[in-house]
Order: C-alpha cells, then sequence, then structure tokens
C-alpha cells in the first residue's frame, strides 16, 4: 500500500502488515449481518410496533417473520439453482458429441466450419469447453488447426471479454489460452494479464492472486511463451512456492534441457540455499545430469541440506566415479557428527543414496556403520543400502539378524525381505 | 415478599439463558455468514489442467493413509479398495488391525493377497505390541498391521510410526473417500509447507448413496429421517463453523476420520493421545498448545473440497453412544488443556477458539436443557404467559432452522452434490424438523456425557452397527 507522505509511519507500519483480504472478509459478513438485521427492524417500527406495544415482543415477532422469509427464499434459492443445474445439464449431453464429432471433422479435414459457427453462435459455452477438451488431448498440427479454429471462430476474443468477470473466470481463460499454439496464445495470454494486472492495480487495497492461479499463468505461459522469455519464467517458476512449482514441474521439464537450463544453472549456484534446494529438488525428480563444476561447487556448498541433495545427484552424473571420494567424505562427516546434528544426518542420507544406486562396495564398512546409527530413519536407510550392496552387504545384513541388537536385527531383516520380494527401493530409501 | 424474590430469581435466570442464546446464535451466524464469503474466495478445487499437471508432477509429497479398524470385516474390503484407487500418484494405504474380534485380518489379506512383511517402525510412540505386518505387491503399497487391541488412538500412533510419507491422513476404515480428495487436501500445504501442520476436510453422510467399484456414485439423500438429521448437523459442522474457525487459525477440531498431519509435526507432537476418548480433537488443541507456546507461525486448516463419505448411525441407541462419547471427549479435551482458556498466550486459540468450546460446545446442552426446565417451570407457575414462552421458544428453534438451511444452502453453493432439487427438499425439511424432538434428545445425551466427562468416565473403540454401502455393480 503507498500512504501519502503526511499520514503517520507508525500506523502505516501497522497497517502494512494488516491482512486485508480477512479483514475484507469480516467487513462483508458483518455487512450481509446487517442486511439480515435491518429488516427486523423496519418490520418493528413500521408494522409491528402498532398493534403489540412491548418493545421485545415486536422485535421478537419481527424477527420470526424475517427468518421465515429467509427459510423460505434459501428454499427456493436452492431449488432453483438445481433445477437451472439440471437444465444445463440436460442441454450440455444433448450438444456436447455433436460439437466433439464436428471437432473432429475439422480436425480430420473436412469443411465443417458452417455447422461450428452456428453452434458458436447458439451454444458458445459448449463450445469453448469441447474445444479446450480437444486442445488439451492434441499437439503439433492438430494443436494449430484447432487454435486457428478458435481466432475464426471468435472465441480467442471472448475469452479476452470473459478473463475480465472475475478470479475464477480469469483462471479458466488462462488455462485455455495456455492451451492455445505459442503463436496465438502467446499474444492473447500476455494481453489477458496486462488486463487483469490493470484491473488489479487500480483496486485501492492490495489484491493477492491465489497461488493456484499464478501457477496456471506460469504453466500457460510457459507453454505459449518466445525463446527470449522463457529463460525469465522459468526463473520465476524456481523462485515461486512449492504449489506452483509442482504444477509446473512437468511444463518445466520440457524447457530444462533448452532456453530453461541458464535459469536452472543461475539457481544452482546461487548463494541463497532455498533457491539452490529447489533447484536441485527438481534435478533430482527429473533424474537430471548438471554440470560437474557446479556439482562440485554444490558439493562444497555452505547448507548441509544443499550437501546431501547434491550427494543425491552424482549417480545421474556420466562421470559419477569421480566424486565418489566425495560421497565417502559425506559417509565419514555425518558419521563422525552423530544422530543430534540434524544437518549432518541431511548429508549422510544423501551420502546413502548415492551409494545404493552406485553401487560403491568401498562403502561397506561406513554403511555397515550406519545401520547401528541412533536415528532410526537413517539406519533403516543404511540397510537398505547394504541389501543393495551384493552379496557382502547382505552377508552383512544377515550377521546383524543373528547377532545384532532387536531394532538392529528387525531393520536387517525388513531389508532383506524387501530384496526377496523385489521390492527394494531404489537410492536405499 | 418471597414471591417477588422468586420471580427476580427466575427472571434473573431466565434472562441469562436468553442472553447466552442471543451470544451463541450471534457467533453462529458470524460464523456461517464468514464461512460464505471465505468459501466463495477460496473454494477453488484445482481445474482439469491443474489436477493433470498435479498428477504428472514428481514433487507432490508421500502420503501415507492410516486408518485405523475394529471390527470392520463388513466395510473395509470396499474402504481399502476404494483408498487405493484414489488418484494421486505417490501414497500408500497402512490398515491397523486394532485387535477385531471379527475377520477383518482374514478379509483383509484373502481380498489383497497380502505377504507377511518385515517392515519396522521408524517413529517413536510407544503402542501395544505388533503381532504381524502384511503388504500388499500391488503398485500402491498396502500395508496391513495387526496389533494388540488398544484403541483407536493406539492404532493410528502404530501406523505413524510404520508410515514412510511425510504427510499422514488419519481415515476411518468405514470411509469413502472421493478420488481427488487427496489432491485436494495437500492444497494449503504445497501453498504454505514451512507453516501448515493439519488440514481437515468435510466429512459427508453415505447412508442410501449407491457405491461404484468403490466410490460414491450417486448422492442420495437418505430414506431414514435420523441420517438426514444427522446430513444437516454435519454440513452445519463442517461449512458453518470450521470454515469460520479456519480463516481464524483457530481451528479447534479436525475429525479423525479425515485429517492430514505433517508427521513429524504429530511425532513432534507426541502422536495421539491413547487415554482420551476424543483423540482427534485432543491432538488439535495440543498442536495449537506447543505451537503457540514456542511462537511458532503455523496454521492448522480447513478445506471443503476434499470428501470423505462415512456411514451414519441410523438406530438411536447407537447414536446416543456416539453422542454421549463425542461430549466426553470435547470435555476431556478441554479440561486437559484449560490452561489455554482465556490466556492471552495463546492467542486466538485462548481468547476465542477455547471460551467459545467451553461455553458453547461443552456447557451449552446444559444451558439449553436449563432453558427448557425454566420455561416449563414458568409455565406452570404462570410466572410468564404462554404466548410469550412460545414466542421465544419460536424466535429460538426458527433461528436454529435459518442456521441449518444456510449450512445447506453453502454446500449446494459449493460443494453442490445432490443430483435434484427434490433432495434439497427433504434436506430443508430435516433441518426444520430436527428442532422438534431430535434436538431435544441430543441435548439429553449431551448432558448425559457432559456428566459423565466430569466423573473421568474412559472408554474404548465406539459400537458401530455397520449396515455395509450400498453396492452398485460389480466391484474389483
Amino acid at each position: 500500500m503507498i500512504f501519502p507522505s503526511w499520514f503517520p509511519r507508525r500506523v502505516a507500519i501497522a497497517l502494512e502488515g494488516v491482512d486485508w483480504d480477512r479483514v475484507l472478509l469480516f467487513a462483508r459478513a458483518l455487512l450481509a449481518i446487517a442486511f439480515f438485521l435491518y429488516p427486523v427492524w423496519w418490520i418493528h417500527v413500521h408494522v409491528v410496533s402498532a398493534t403489540v406495544p412491548q418493545a421485545p415482543l415486536s422485535l421478537a415477532i419481527s424477527f420470526l417473520g424475517v427468518q421465515f422469509a429467509v427459510i423460505v427464499a434459501e428454499l427456493l434459492a436452492s431449488c432453483v439453482v438445481k433445477k437451472m443445474d439440471e437444465v444445463r445439464g440436460r442441454r450440455s449431453r444433448r450438444w456436447r458429441p455433436l460439437i466433439r464429432r464436428s471437432l473432429a471433422a475439422h480436425l480430420a479435414g473436412q469443411n465443417v466450419s458452417a455447422e461450428l459457427n452456428i453452434f458458436r453462435k447458439h451454444r458458445p459455452r459448449e463450445t469453448e469447453i469441447c474445444l479446450a477438451e480437444m486442445l488439451a488431448a492434441v499437439n503439433g498440427q492438430a494443436r494449430q488447426r484447432l487454435s486457428e479454429l478458435a481466432v475464426s471462430l471468435h472465441l480467442v476474443e471472448r475469452w479476452e471479454k470473459h478473463a475480465t468477470r472475475g478470479r475464477q473466470e480469469l483462471r479458466e481463460v488462462i488455462e485455455w489460452l495456455g492451451l492455445l499454439s505459442p503463436a496465438i496464445g502467446g499474444p492473447a495470454l500476455v494481453r489477458v494479464l496486462k488486463a487483469a494486472s490493470a484491473t488489479f492495480e487500480s483496486r485501492w487495497l492490495p489484491k493477492r492472486t491465489l497461488p493456484a492461479t499464478v501457477a496456471s499463468t506460469l504453466c500457460s505461459r510457459i507453454r505459449v511463451a518466445g525463446e527470449a522469455e522463457l529463460n525469465q519464467i522459468c526463473h520465476e517458476i524456481l523462485a515461486a512456492p512449492l504449489l506452483v512449482r509442482t504444477m509446473a514441474a512437468s511444463d518445466l521439464r520440457v524447457q530444462a534441457d533448452g532456453s530453461g537450463a541458464a535459469a536452472i544453472s543461475r539457481a544452482l549456484s546461487s548463494a541463497d540455499p532455498g533457491r539452490a534446494t529447489v533447484a536441485l529438488q527438481l534435478a533430482e525428480a527429473w533424474r537430471r545430469t548438471i554440470d560437474a563444476p557446479a556439482l562440485a561447487a554444490l558439493l562444497r556448498h555452505k547448507s548441509s541440506v544443499v550437501r546431501g541433495l547434491a550427494l543425491k545427484l552424482i549417480p545421474f552424473q556420466g562421470v559419477a566415479a569421480a566424486f565418489e571420494a566425495e560421497v565417502l567424505a559425506g559417509l565419514q562427516t555425518g558419521l563422525r557428527a552423530g544422530a543430534d546434528d540434524a544437518g549432518a544426518q541431511e548429508v549422510l542420507a544423501g551420502a546413502l543414496s548415492a551409494v545404493a544406486r552406485l553401487r560403491l562396495m568401498r562403502a561397506l564398512p561406513l554403511v555397515g556403520q550406519c545401520a547401528s546409527s541412533a536415528n532410526a530413519s537413517l539406519a533403516r536407510q543404511a540397510c537398505f543400502t547394504l541389501a543393495a550392496l551384493g552379496e557382502e552387504g547382505q552377508a552383512l545384513l544377515e550377521s546383524k539378524i543373528h547377532s545384532g541388537p532387536h531394532q538392529q536385527a528387525a531393520r536387517a531383516a525388513e531389508s532383506l525381505m524387501s530384496l526377496r520380494a523385489g521390492r527394494l527401493p531404489a537410492g536405499g530409501i | 415478599m418471597l414471591d417477588i424474590l422468586v420471580h427476580r430469581i427466575y427472571f434473573f435466570f431466565e434472562g441469562g439463558v436468553i442472553l447466552y442464546v442471543m451470544v451463541i446464535n450471534t457467533i453462529y451466524l458470524l460464523l456461517t455468514v464468514l464461512a460464505y464469503f471465505s468459501l466463495r474466495k477460496h473454494h477453488t478445487p484445482f481445474s482439469e489442467v491443474q489436477r493433470d499437471a498435479l498428477l504428472a508432477s514428481p514433487l507432490l509429497p508421500r502420503i501415507s493413509l492410516i486408518a485405523p479398524a475394529y471390527n470392520e470385516a463388513a466395510t473395509c474390503k470396499e474402504s481399502v479398495g476404494n483408498m487405493l484407487r484414489l488418484n494421486y500418484p505417490n501414497f500408500e494405504v497402512v490398515l491397523v488391525n486394532d485387535g477385531s474380534k471379527d475377520e477383518t485380518l482374514k478379509v483383509m489379506i484373502e481380498e489383497f493377497r497380502l505377504f507377511k512383511s518385515a517392515r519396522v517402525p521408524t517413529g517413536s510412540l510407544v503402542t501395544k505390541p505388533i503381532r504381524r505386518v502384511y503388504e500388499s505387491t500391488d503398485p500402491v503399497r498396502l500395508v496391513v498391521i495387526d496389533k494388540v487391541n488398544g484403541g483407536k488412538a493406539d492404532a493410528i500412533n502404530t501406523g505413524l510410526n510404520l508410515a514412510t510419507g511425510e504427510l499422514v491422513m488419519v481415515v476411518d476404515s468405514d470411509c469413502l473417500i472421493d478420488r481427488d480428495a487427496l489432491l485436494n487436501m495437500v492444497k494449503p500445504y504445497l501453498e504454505d509447507p514451512e507453516r501448515v501442520i493439519a488440514v481437515g476436510g468435510t466429512v459427508r453422510v453415505v447412508n442410501d448413496c449407491d457405491v461404484e467399484h468403490g466410490a460414491v456414485s450417486t448422492i442420495r439423500v437418505s430414506s431414514s429421517h435420523i441420517a438426514n438429521f444427522q446430513a444437516v448437523e454435519y454440513a452445519r459442522a463442517f461449512l458453518g463453523g470450521r470454515v469460520g474457525f479456519s480463516l481464524m487459525n483457530c481451528l479447534l477440531i479436525i475429525s479423525g476420520a479425515f485429517g492430514l498431519f505433517r508427521r513429524d509435526a504429530v511425532l513432534e507432537a507426541g502422536g495421539f493421545d491413547p487415554d482420551t476418548i476424543g483423540e482427534d480433537m485432543e491432538l488439535v488443541v495440543r498442536m495449537h498448545r506447543i505451537w503457540r507456546a514456542r511462537q511458532q507461525d503455523y496454521r492448522i486448516v480447513y478445506v471443503a473440497a476434499p470428501v470423505c463419505w462415512t456411514e451414519v448411525p441410523q438406530s438411536m441407541k447407537i447414536l446416543h453412544r456416539q453422542r454421549k462419547r463425542w461430549q466426553r471427549g470435547t470435555v476431556e479435551s478441554l479440561w486437559r488443556h484449560r490452561e489455554m482458556l482465556g490466556n492471552p498466550k495463546f492467542g486466538l486459540v485462548g481468547m476465542f477458539a477455547f471460551p467459545y468450546f467451553a461455553l458453547f460446545e461443552m456447557l451449552g446442552p446444559a444451558v439449553e436443557l436449563l432453558g427448557y426446565g425454566l420455561t416449563a417451570m414458568g409455565l406452570v407457575f404462570s410466572i410468564i404467559a404462554p404466548p410469550i414462552a412460545i414466542l421465544f421458544f419460536s424466535v429460538s428453534v426458527t433461528f436454529g432452522i435459518v442456521l441449518s438451511t444456510t449450512a445447506v444452502v453453502l454446500e449446494e453453493f459449493t460443494v453442490r452434490r445432490y443430483p435434484s432439487w427434490k433432495h434439497s427438499f427433504r434436506l430443508f425439511f430435516a433441518a426444520i424438523a430436527e428442532n422438534f424432538g431430535f434436538r431435544q434428545i441430543l441435548t439429553w445425551w449431551r448432558v448425559q456425557g457432559l456428566i459423565e466427562g466430569i466423573k473421568g468416565k474412559k472408554g474404548g473403540w465406539g459400537d458401530m452397527e455397520r449396515r455395509g454401502f450400498r453396492v452398485v455393480g460389480k466391484t474389483s
């Protein structure tokens, strides 16, 4: 919020911290209650008090009357909404198959534009929904053809207008535009987003866009953006909250080796552990190789979370053997620090995961020590790692079953049984 | 002189009851209206495009569904089948058989072709001994833990110890969950993973709904009035009350039938307390207490979109036991954390939610009963005129009806599930009819529960007469 220069600074600071969304909700609720109570007062003053002189009784009667009216109104509203839904449902069941058939015919190269124009004119909602469904299912030439159809049917124009109606509509339009081909969807999406931000900026209260809408926006932008923009969008996704990253992960993956690579590299080399962690989590989820020098730098990062995640990425490197020493060092550091050091445990978990994937036999004695860790999760992971290390690891596990303490024996048995059932988790986790 | 004194005492109490009713109804009204505006803004389930993007994402957190079961042979096959078919790429189902006396374990082993597993716990909660762990060979892992009977909380804690997800969802093993419920439930966590420690969803009544392939296919209003009264109650409690409390981050209860928790947060809080009957409420209150005491920023959230369907009792006998148990649970949870009451250290939880629960949820039935008694006494001794008594009774009852019908309308406008206007009509009828007899019976039972709670009566698993789901078509 921007305050004028004369505005008291303390009040301005206090107002900055206020959750205005919540204040607005409360204000609306109070207004609605006032709207409910005003008729009670009006009926009391103008109708009932003339015949019932005692004010409490008159108020009670007025209140009763309004309550009856509210109940009847709610019942009617509920039934009307149901009936409208029923009619709408029936209509869409009748029209949608016909529209889909025409769209399929259009895709097959038939000339059905007259038919589709009639549908667009009389059943615009059904037409746009069917088109969006079909756009979501196709790619390449078919996507281009349907995008051109959306323009020729003036649906893109319609969507741009539709987006200004509200948040839900805006999200829907953003998603649909993201399904169009980049040449058509890109400019339209920019126009919609500019119009939306202008609407938001014109309001005096700060408007927060819902995270799901932000996610849809970024997903759509990444699908229809030009080369120049992609790097910036990938950068925005990497800096966005978890919901956005989760939703955009698949779209981002497509760009990860191309235009998005620079953004990922920038995040990996960031001094901010949070940003590096995000990039590493994505790289791990995609099982993606990262530059060897970058990985080497990450293995020396000050944050133990980053170091742990970097260790997990070693098996996916083409030159994994070059990092074996780092894995062993990770195990040693973790073992030296003990179970109370949460950071060291992160490093240890990463190193164990790398050992299991690389089948790093040299690490066997250290992994054997990890299996006796006081941290139950790590000890369990170490047992799974031993099971992945072939006969020697399994022999070590069997010795733990026979001679180890009860908990260790149980973990060893669990990992051996998982191995025999063919359900040994990759990475020892 | 004595006559005047009696009149004064009478009107003092009667005035107190009227004031109480006015305050409680004002709060209910505010919460309901707040819920309406909040749902309008925040009730945005994922769109198809978003849903597809999420289901393809490798970043979704792993969820362990923990379903404690005791004598659930009639419904466990359907329920577990339903859980295994949920739309979520990264989850496991952990069913904990808490020493059932029926064939729950046998049904599970045979139906899901389980093999003996050596899975060991990674959590450190103290529980009754585990007899054996079984696992399925399916890609979506089903783990069945057979343990010595120790109560629902103990069973959940056992599941927590063995769960492998970073999030755990506690569900009743007799429930059916909507296909996309996990995605919708995980949404608040994805939006704010640092602060969100627990998420509650909506529980709805499944009686007489059609169940096909382990999911609710056709939603119907039940033919039983008792079930319909409860459907209205559930709508009022979930869409009316919880949305408002969640908005203020002072939600004191997440239903034990359907709640998502961060596993590390529950373990940190010490898990579910096996010594309480209302273990779900107790845990949530305890989490508030711990996190507020540490002055850590956190959120406990309710979301309306994910729905879990549960069979409600249709017999008065079972309902009686259930309501007494719930009331005892409320009394126990509030008593155990009584130092939070009116304590500004605990913020809105201590200053608003806790007093609200103590005054209106715990003592409410006793005050309501007192109101009925005073009115009857006033009529018998001619202290108040019958028309006035009837008028004030009508005002109070119709206000209750307005709140119930508003909750039903909220359900219509947000979840919009019942297919025909006839269903709406029947629910409205139930919302009106429950005020004449049913509500008074419930009040009496809750007073009994309150007395038992004060006396400190304990209890284990609640008895529930299972009719089983109304299955249509073949289930695989």
